[in-house]
């Protein structure tokens, strides 16, 4: 099966400029050297905590913000370099997701402005405007009576459906979800979760789900990749990466995230010591070095790249095979 | 735009914002109406007549060629309101169009306006805008002109720094994701959010242009007699200043007038649509 | 531990906000004890009320940022009562026996001052020498296991990291050895690697220094990392409060059960969550019956006309609801 997305080398590097002339004086390597491919119809959930890049992904991935290096591409055709006419039809195959519902929508503009917009700059025939919105406003559990209201007039479970609409309305092939349910309630989230599952059905969406939460990821996602440091650290299916992951890091994450069940708390946990590093100033060798309970001399010289440890888990571990075997978890 | 009249009816409420509104709605109605208005007209001369105290036939008196100070001063509101509210357009367009370029884009284009608006920055206004109707002559479109040529960088930074600060919210960016363009993003997106700011600063500034005008109108630079711009009756008045007192003295109350009216107004309007601008 | 001596008795607290619609109730006749040495854990979503609840209990609410407030009820804390005491001997109590550490501890911690400073500052009140307290705070940044703690007391708090910060919060309450800490949503700001390390310090100073904990937090998996009894507030109201293991295998209210039942907790595959239908009820009106009625799918008449009161069902584990004994198994759809 041909992939819908493949994102190669993908980098993204920020220049600190400083002194009298700005000229550059140091480099924030956001996204460094990433590479993942994502099929039609699946979903890839990306993990990482704040600064390893999940988000500088999702924005290089619709050009939101350019890549200084490697290639993404869509359905083949490259994105980082389109033209503008070709960039606005690969744009109607993408739609994204943002965290804050709060501030998703133009403040001073009612709803129906908001689902018109993407219909209208993309020259939908005004006639069949109207229908297409309310169709959409269905199948996200919303009535009519919304439209007319002001974003900060609804609940934030109503916002968040309403940004979930609007990204659809171009019926795109991927849809980017830049943790989409981190501001909500619990019960608001198995909405929004359960609807983002429904419409994925409907429609056969592909969906880059980015979380921090590894309990939401490991219930939407089909495969999961772990970001540190603007470095990918493993990616994989999700029950080999979050049941039995392979590299210190997920161990260490996997640890740290709260359990659902308080029987788990007895279980083993590699806690990651200390406080990430600077971007700016990145250790050599394996990034997460300084902090990994397993290091060892080689982790300090040469950076670890991604290895099959497994088919389709791939882990850049130099030590992957040698590490103590994790406690497999029960949900 | 409920959002702006949900505010103005909370402004509505404020008591300095009203009497602010009392002031300007009697400005307008007797630069409108100044032709109803006065007793004379503004350039009628009755020699005989000069320098008369208050009176009944004079209500504010008359000056050294017998003309009518309170014709002469109706008229003039007419002169400093109309040059006022030009200088703020202009400087209100010109202002924001660079503010919006400045924050939207940054890089070059934001490193050459904010060099621009920190040369006017650096200049005292009034010494800018002598310098700018001496180099251009004295007329009442010179005195537009330099008026607002000193007055549109503040426009630029404020507008600039919400720009910056709008550019980067998720309905921005989801707008961007949706193929909206930057002209769009700009007009439908960003600019809409900033025109309560717009509004409050532009109320700010009109006290300001007229308080301009009027100074280089006593300096000989701006309108030229007979125009009864406050200015030159302020300085024709000079020399009687002790004889007759009273040809300088509502001039001088009438510049009051429109700076604490405006300032009322402006000040009313930032509470209600803005409160954050307060400093 | 001794479960009999009481931290803390919190005491039909009713807390009423000023609204320009009228007054809302923001808690209503809550009820419970912490024991001491216990951590006590208040759940709920938002505009349950625990903050307020929290806030009425450390006085953080006042005539200046809640004009009009009612607050009702007693609370217990070393024999005092602290809803009567005046700003001064408040000040007093949260000096000494009381620590709170907050969401967001960059808003407690002062831009001008080194954090060693800070932590120094809050010593030195209690009039011991200045070389014994500086000696006390570089014993403190130990405890709270801050690395290199000599740089760290020689930071500014926006040199640090949040995770640094929280910890240098945790060791300023520490200072004064607290009985109770009350701990409003202390992780939320931070990394889950982060959130880890200080939900283990927190334990072990729990353990080291026998104070009691009162947790408060819309996280279930904070919960059941480190409670040891849990309250589930809805609506002002407390609905169910049972020792952690009770409320996560056996939860009693619809309302937790739903909760419970809409936590993602498996695969794609293992189907769909449970939602809760419906809204939160509106503050402002006085509502007969149970406030979780209208989104209830276990209500019965009675549910409309009578609120129910909070009961002790099993030992230990107390409910307000009318059927909370009699609905078993699965509740309906």
């Amino acid at each position: 099966m041909n992939p819908l997305v493949e994102v190669s080398h993908l980098e993204k590097h920020f220049e600190i400029r400083s002194g009298l002339w700005r000229t550059v004086s140091s480099h924030v390597r956001a996204v460094d050297d990433v590479s993942f491919a994502i099929a039609a119809g699946e979903t890839l959930g990306l993990v990482g905590e704040s600064g390893s890049g999940k988000s500088t992904v999702a924005r290089l991935l619709l050009r939101l913000i350019t890549a200084t290096g490697g290639s993404v591409r869509l359905e083949g055709r490259e994105v980082t370099t389109a033209r503008p006419a070709e960039m606005k039809a690969l744009r109607r195959k993408m739609g994204i997701v943002f965290q804050d519902p709060a501030a998703s929508m133009n403040p001073r503009a009612k709803i129906k402005w908001s689902l018109r917009r993407p219909l209208v700059t993309n020259g939908f025939e005004h006639a069949r405007i109207d229908d297409q919105i309310l169709a959409m406003l269905a199948k996200v559990n919303l009535g009519p009576e919304l439209l007319n209201r002001y974003p900060h007039q609804l609940s934030g479970g109503q916002q968040q459906r309403i940004s979930v609409a609007r990204a659809l309305l171009l019926r795109p092939r991927l849809l980017v979800l830049d943790e989409p349910t981190s501001a909500l309630d619990i019960s608001v989230q198995a909405q929004v979760l359960n609807i983002l599952l429904d419409l994925q059905e409907a429609f056969g969406l592909t969906y880059l789900f980015i979380s921090h939460d590894l309990n939401v990821v490991r219930y939407v996602s089909d495969r999961v990749a772990i970001m540190y440091l603007g470095k990918l650290m493993e990616i994989g299916p999700v029950e080999a990466v979050l049941q039995a992951p392979r590299h210190p890091y997920t161990q260490g994450l996997a640890a740290s995230s709260p359990p659902m069940s308080p029987h788990q708390r007895g279980r083993q946990r590699v806690l990651l010591a200390e406080q990430p590093p600077s971007l700016i100033d990145l250790p050599t060798g394996c990034r997460l070095h300084p902090r990994c309970p397993f290091r060892q001399t080689i982790c300090e010289e040469t950076r670890p790249e991604l290895r099959e440890l497994a088919p389709g888990h791939w882990a850049a571990c130099h030590l992957a095979e040698n590490l103590p075997a994790p406690q497999p978890r029960d949900t | 735009m409920t959002s702006i009249w949900k505010a103005l009816r909370e402004a509505g409420r404020n008591k300095s914002f009203l009497v602010g509104l009392a002031i300007m709605a009697s400005l307008i109605a007797a630069a409108l109406l100044a032709d109803w208005i006065s007793p004379y007209t503004y350039d009628e001369m009755v020699i005989v007549e000069a320098l008369r105290p208050p009176s009944g036939q004079h209500w504010l008196g008359t000056d050294h060629l017998g003309r009518d100070s309170f014709s002469r001063l109706i008229h003039g509101s007419r002169i400093a309101l109309k040059v006022g509210a030009i200088a703020v357009t202009i400087q209100t367009v010109v202002g924001v169009l660079l503010g919006l370029l400045a924050g939207y884009y940054g890089g070059w284009q934001d490193r050459v306006i904010i060099f621009l608006t920190d040369v006017i920055w650096a200049l005292p206004p009034i010494v800018l805008a002598i310098a700018i109707c001496t180099l251009l002559g004295p007329s009442l479109t010179n005195v537009i002109i330099a008026i607002a040529a000193v007055s549109w960088a503040q426009f630029t930074r404020i507008v600039r720094s919400k720009t910056q600060a709008l550019k980067n919210m998720p309905y921005v960016e989801a707008a961007r994701a949706m193929g909206e363009s930057d002209l769009s993003i700009i007009l439908r997106y960003i600019l809409p959010n900033v025109i309560p700011v717009i509004i409050v600063l532009a109320t700010l500034a009109l006290p300001v242009a007229v308080v301009n005008t009027t100074a280089l109108g006593f300096l000989g630079l701006g309108a030229q007699p007979p125009l009864p711009d406050w200015g030159v009756i302020l300085s024709e008045s000079m020399t009687y200043i002790r004889r007759a007192p009273w040809i300088s003295i509502f001039p001088g109350l009438a510049i009051i007038y429109v700076v604490l009216g405006f300032n009322l107004l402006g000040e009313g309007l930032r509470d209600a649509l803005d409160p954050r601008l307060k400093v | 531990m001794d479960q009999t001596r009481r931290a803390l008795c919190v005491q039909h607290l009713d807390i009423q906000f000023s609204t320009p619609h009228g007054m809302a109730r923001a808690v209503q006749e809550v009820s419970f004890d912490i024991h001491a040495g216990e951590i006590y854990a208040l759940v709920g979503e938002s505009g349950c009320g625990k903050t307020s609840a929290a806030h009425a209990v450390m006085g953080l609410i006042n005539r200046i940022n809640a004009p009009g407030h009612r607050i009702g009820g007693r609370v217990l804390f070393e024999d005092k009562d602290l809803l009567s005491l005046t700003e001064e001997e408040m000040c007093h109590v949260r000096g000494r026996s009381l620590g709170m550490i907050f969401q967001n501890p960059l808003d407690a911690l002062n831009p001008l001052y080194r954090a060693g400073y800070q932590v120094y500052e809050a010593i030195v009140l209690d009039k011991i020498g200045k070389i014994e307290a500086w000696r006390r705070v570089a014993e403190l940044f130990n405890q709270v296991k801050l690395s290199d703690p000599e740089a760290r007391m020689r930071s500014y708090p926006q040199e640090l990291s949040g995770g640094m910060r929280q910890r240098v919060m945790i060791g300023m309450m520490l200072a004064r050895n607290p009985r109770l800490l009350i701990a409003d949503e202390p992780t939320t700001a931070l990394d889950v690697t982060i959130q880890a390390q200080v939900l283990e310090l927190i334990l072990a100073l729990r353990a080291a220094l026998e104070m009691s904990v009162w947790l408060i937090t819309h996280d279930f998996g904070i919960v059941a990392e480190i409670a040891d009894r849990v309250a589930v507030m809805y609506a002002g109201v407390l609905v169910e409060e049972a020792d952690v293991l009770g409320i996560f295998d056996n939860p009693r209210h619809p309302y937790t059960r739903m909760l419970m039942a809409s936590l993602p907790r498996g695969f794609k595959r293992d189907g769909r969550l449970r939602t809760i239908a419906g809204l939160l009820p509106d503050p402002t009106l006085e509502i007969p019956g149970c406030r979780f009625r209208d989104r209830c799918p276990a209500k019965i008449e009675v549910c409309a006309t009578q609120a129910p009161a909070l009961v002790e069902i099993t030992p230990g584990h107390r409910v307000a609801c009318h059927v909370a004994a009699t609905v078993k198994g699965d509740l309906p759809p």
